[in-house]
């Protein structure tokens, strides 16, 4: 049951269908992705709320759009 | 296409650091022993550190005075630290001085490294620190909202997927 107020769950991941632990191809509904870059920078693509990860910290850029992560 | 945001991490958390601290042990036991064949050596491996880490690692309401690694007692101070003998044997260093963790007025946390520690083997391990401080925190956050995670590292990203707890994601974890 995903959070009121929340936006239906999507499929797939930011970079893509996201990989299970044996590099595998796994489908499914997630409210939020979050990639942790080296050094800190965390992306975050989301379609719930989240409260608590908003106040994480501060936006350093506005939406970025990218195609699966590869451009 | 897809729309995200991009926030720079801004650790507040002290168990973060802990928790980061703890990955960069694990990190370098794991270079030391090679691949790991069961996923029962890679639990005591990281049982060992939390230990290892819990014992050693000091943390204060208040900052302390950092030490040279000749016993000398520093200017510097920090609220969490690590003694220069635990970042020798286990963080990688080598005559190192103490590592100290500062919480600035914003209650966010700096390192506070010497010019020695930051050329010998900070500069190298500060990216991946952090990110897996910034993980941890992240995961807290999720967790204490509720949600489910689901963690995988690809090409040196940390990725969490979350999943409010209960909901039927389809992805079966």
């Amino acid at each position: 049951m995903a959070r009121p107020g929340s936006t239906p769950p999507r499929e797939g991941g930011l970079f893509g269908a996201p990989l299970d632990e044996d590099g595998g191809t796994r489908q499914g509904a997630v409210d939020a992705d979050i990639v942790v870059l080296p050094g800190g920078l965390v992306l975050i693509e989301q379609s719930s709320p989240l409260a608590a990860l908003a106040a994480f910290g501060a936006t350093v850029t506005g939406d970025i759009h990218c195609n699966n992560g590869r451009d | 296409m897809s729309a995200y945001r991009a926030i720079a991490s801004k650790i507040k958390c002290q168990e973060s650091i802990i928790d980061a601290l703890i990955d960069r042990v694990v990190q370098l036991r794991r270079a030391r022993l090679g691949e790991t064949r069961f996923a029962s050596e890679r639990d005591e491996i990281i049982a060992d550190a939390r230990q290892l880490v819990a014992k050693a690692v000091e943390c204060y309401e208040a900052p302390v005075n950092l030490f040279g690694y000749q016993g000398d007692m520093r200017k510097q101070t920090a609220h969490v630290v690590a003694r220069a003998d635990f970042v020798n044997l286990h963080l990688g260093g080598g005559a190192s001085n103490d590592l100290g963790f500062l919480r600035r007025d914003d209650g966010t946390f700096e390192a506070i490294v010497s010019d020695y520690d930051s050329n010998r083997w900070w500069n190298n391990a500060a990216p991946r620190f952090w990110q897996a401080a910034a993980a941890h925190s992240a995961e807290r956050d999720a967790l204490a909202e509720g949600y489910q995670l689901h963690r995988s590292e690809v090409d040196g990203n940390i990725r969490l997927e979350v999943v409010m707890a209960g909901s039927s994601n389809g992805a079966g974890w």
